[in-house]
């Protein structure tokens, strides 16, 4: 039982692990009710064991991955006891995730079929975990890793304009690339776009057509916010832990000559940051309403689909100035984590929200007033930082509480 | 220390009165240093001792909570293009644009200098085996601190600021880059500003020393008045009672195991040490480093700041 | 003369200035260095040793102040003619004063009486003749 506890504590110790432990439970309790749902209306219910597999394999992956650096650490470290603390570890991990679901799926009388789905999913994130770490470790000795050049200028010391020098120190992926790298890039942001509605649309067809559109609808969803997250969401977080004084690039945005002063950095720098992500975002939009178009939706969706692209912007850049204003920089997964939950979670309020409640007039008055007090908070925060991040003498000045 | 109507603007690097404090901890206290142009000042400090915090301060990537500061005639924190153009600084570790090669780099930051100096840039190169199209991040630590130098060097900067640019190179580009450091400081009136553990190097290199102890300076002078105006006396138990009050020049005394004192003495430039102190017991010039070891601030040692 | 020759050692309490000074001095003392001869350049040394230049211009500037070293135009420092530096004997006793004090107080420290002292040094002095 030690050997238990010391495993557990070894991969799940932090505060975070509650929070998607939660996460996972909430997760088995909507697939419990997906499948009630599906069974007492069409009496087809794979369905909620291919979503139940889906989040059990996320989380199995991670935890494998956890499990696996543990293991090699602990190989590096030459603890003595080392092995009991990894059958711990990997009995806890088979007890979540194996022995738990299967006998909760028994136990609720669901198909053997989807019991036996359920508990192949435990090798499969094993295998799933030892790939990504090999990919891990052989992603930075690509020669395109990161979208990056080995020679992004060509030409011979020459001057360089402000906005180049700045999307040069921000480094990829705002950082001039030849043209291979890019299209390698936006074939990534397509591939993102696209992979979860074909997946469906070439794994689905045997479905109810009612369930298969709501499948289609999910995964072109998922695979929207994917690119979201990719082409916004990820270049705004890299670019704000740029601020993380131990990491030295602030000393060479600060004190590159030829750069102009204070105000017009900042403006600068606000520009760059954000140019080329907005124009991604602007042409994810089109697309999105292109697809609404096709796809013959109501009115209403078009609408949607513009105050979610809208809400996009208006919910990360205050938290991305507020990062910038605060003293200690933080790391890239977590402002992204950050920002991709807030979007989420407007995204989500924004889709669930039905249009016929704006018909009686005083909850529409209620709707317009809570959005309108909304969107003034989020605007009234970002102007509020970038205030704060105006009045420094340059942006680049690192402030301690 | 500098007479406070002085003006700041005429020296290369200078800083007031700086404090600093990071919570409630205080970094930085009271801190005046003024550096003339020409001069090579060596920065010595345990670690924690705030070494690095001045130093970013003086180049204007840190806000002070008190005091000013000056590099080159304007405030750090608001240099012109033309101050920083003529400014050379290398952090301790440094991390930027990692993701280019070395030539990219060297080639990219080239662009913003009108003085640079290509060819002493691949003559470092060459001399310091550094292969041109590595990814910086791929370096090891000790090539990645010498293509920062090749890039502040290559520069022709008129005040260089390194933080504890030895530290990571071995023995024989430490003497390169002390014997770059000298030269420059003879030939162009380069002011040199670096802060370091080694003080041998300081010795060799340095005109003027300041030791930092707990974000006070404890000591700043030239280097060779340092050595000639300074001296440690050993006294033995048995004379210890004469020397219970403070003395005239003490700076610190400390108190040994079998019950003597050593205490560290300072004179005036052109008088001789006292008799007194001759006969009580041994008195002996020291070195930079045990004058640093004496007085840093260690259990037993009482000290005093002048 | 080549700037090999000097020994610095940053380490001793000594100033650098003052090593190289003596070190000047005693060479042409000893006439090792000859009148008209040329020293080497101040940025020769400092690069040579890795040393601040101007530490070596000051220990030059004492020595031609004390008529060592003389300024010539176009060839740098050289070594003084010998009218114009001859040194007296007071001089040059001026340069091993530190060494007597320091054999007379360790002299007194161990209690050893001056007469063993002189004789042990006269024996030395013709052994080295």
């Amino acid at each position: 039982m030690r050997w238990l506890r010391l495993g557990t504590a070894a991969i799940c110790g932090r505060l975070y692990f509650t929070v998607l432990l939660l996460m996972l439970l909430a997760w088995w309790a909507s697939c419990g009710e997906v499948y009630a749902a599906l069974a007492s209306a069409f009496g087809r219910n794979e369905v909620a064991a291919l979503v139940l597999d889906a989040g059990n394999l996320c989380f199995g992956v991670w935890l494998c991955a956890s499990y696996l650096r543990l293991a090699q650490d602990l190989q590096q470290l030459r603890l003595p006891q080392r092995r009991q603390v990894l059958a711990g570890a990997l009995t806890f991990i088979v007890g979540l995730l194996g022995v738990l679901p299967c006998t909760l799926l028994a136990a609720l009388h669901w198909a053997a079929g989807d019991v036996l789905r359920v508990a192949l999913v435990l090798p499969a994130s094993f295998i799933l975990a030892r790939l990504w770490r090999v990919g891990l470790r052989t992603w930075p000795l690509l020669p395109h890793a990161a979208g990056a050049g080995a020679h992004p200028i060509p030409h011979p010391a020459r001057a360089v304009s402000p906005l180049r020098a700045l999307r040069v120190v921000l480094g990829a992926p705002y950082a001039p690339a030849s043209w291979s790298v890019r299209v390698l890039q936006l074939l990534g942001l397509t591939a993102t776009l696209v992979a979860p509605a074909l997946l469906v649309v070439a794994a689905g067809r045997p479905l109810n057509r009612i369930v298969f559109k709501l499948l289609l609808h999910s995964a072109e969803f998922v695979g929207y916010f994917g690119a979201i997250g990719v082409c916004w969401i990820w270049p705004l977080a890299r670019a704000v832990t740029l601020f993380n004084p131990a990491r030295g690039a602030v000393s060479e945005l600060a004190l590159l000559p030829g750069l102009g002063a204070g105000r017009a950095r900042l403006l600068q720098l606000c520009l760059v940051m954000i140019g080329w992500p907005a124009l991604g975002l602007l042409a994810l939009t089109l697309i999105a309403l292109g697809a609404v178009w096709w796809e013959g939706l109501p009115q209403a969706t078009y609408w949607r689909v513009l105050i979610q692209s809208a809400l996009i912007p208006l919910v990360t850049l205050p938290l991305v100035l507020g990062q910038m204003a605060r003293p200690r920089a933080p790391v890239t997964w977590s402002v992204a984590a950050l920002m991709l939950s807030q979007t989420f979670c407007f995204a989500l309020a924004t889709w669930s929200v039905s249009w016929n409640i704006l018909a009686i007039v005083s909850l529409r008055w209620l709707t317009i007033g809570v959005a309108a007090v909304v969107l003034s908070v989020m605007v009234g925060f970002s102007a509020h930082f970038y205030w704060i991040l105006a009045r420094r003498p340059h942006p680049f000045v690192e402030v301690s509480s | 220390m500098i007479p406070q109507t002085e003006d700041l603007s005429a020296f290369a690097v200078s800083c007031r009165r700086i404090r600093k404090f990071y919570g409630v901890r205080s970094v930085l206290t009271e801190v005046n240093l003024s550096l003339p142009a020409g001069a090579v000042l060596g920065l010595v400090g345990l670690n924690g001792a705030g070494k690095s915090t001045l130093i970013r301060i003086l180049v204007g990537l840190l806000k002070p909570d008190h005091g000013t500061t000056c590099l080159l005639g304007e405030p750090a924190l608001q240099l012109s293009d033309a101050a920083k153009a003529r400014l050379g600084y290398v952090p301790q570790e440094p991390q930027s644009l990692g993701w280019m090669s070395v030539e990219g780099m060297l080639q990219f930051i080239a662009g913003f200098y009108p003085n640079w100096d290509s060819e002493y840039m691949w003559n470092a190169l060459i001399r310091w085996n550094i292969p041109p199209s590595q990814r910086l991040e791929r370096l090891s630590p000790g090539e990645r601190q010498r293509v920062a130098l090749i890039r502040v060097l290559a520069a022709r900067p008129a005040v260089l600021i390194l933080d504890e640019p030895a530290s990571a190179l071995d023995p024989v580009a430490r003497r390169d880059l002390l014997r770059e450091i000298a030269v420059r400081a003879g030939d162009s009136g380069t002011t040199v500003l670096f802060s370091t553990h080694i003080v041998s190097d300081l010795e060799r290199v340095a005109s003027h020393v300041c030791f930092l102890n707990r974000g006070r300076i404890v000591l700043d002078a030239t280097v060779d008045d340092l050595k000639e105006t300074h001296a440690r006396l050993t006294v033995a138990r048995k004379a210890a009672d004469q020397f219970s009050a403070i003395q005239e020049g003490e700076i610190s005394r400390r108190r040994l195991r079998d019950g003597g004192l050593s205490l560290v003495l300072k004179r005036p430039a052109d008088a001789s040490w006292p008799e007194a102190f001759r006969s009580a017991g041994a008195l002996e010039t020291l070195s930079l480093e045990d004058l640093f070891i004496e007085l840093t601030d260690r259990p037993g040692a009482e000290w005093f700041v002048r | 003369m080549d700037s090999e020759q000097f020994i610095i050692q940053p380490g001793s309490p000594e100033p650098i200035y003052r090593q190289i000074a003596q070190q000047l001095r005693r060479l042409i003392a000893s006439g090792r260095l000859a009148a008209g001869e040329e020293i080497p350049s101040v940025r020769d040394v400092a690069g040579r040793h890795a040393i601040n230049p101007m530490t070596v211009s000051r220990a030059y500037g004492q020595l031609e102040l004390e008529g060592l070293l003389e300024r010539r135009r176009g060839k740098g420092m050289v070594v003084a003619p010998l009218r114009g530096r001859a040194q007296s004997a007071d001089r040059r006793l001026q340069q091993v004063l530190p060494l007597l004090d320091e054999l007379s107080r360790q002299g007194r420290e161990l209690g050893l009486p001056l007469e063993s002292i002189i004789e042990r040094l006269r024996a030395l002095w013709e052994m080295e003749k």
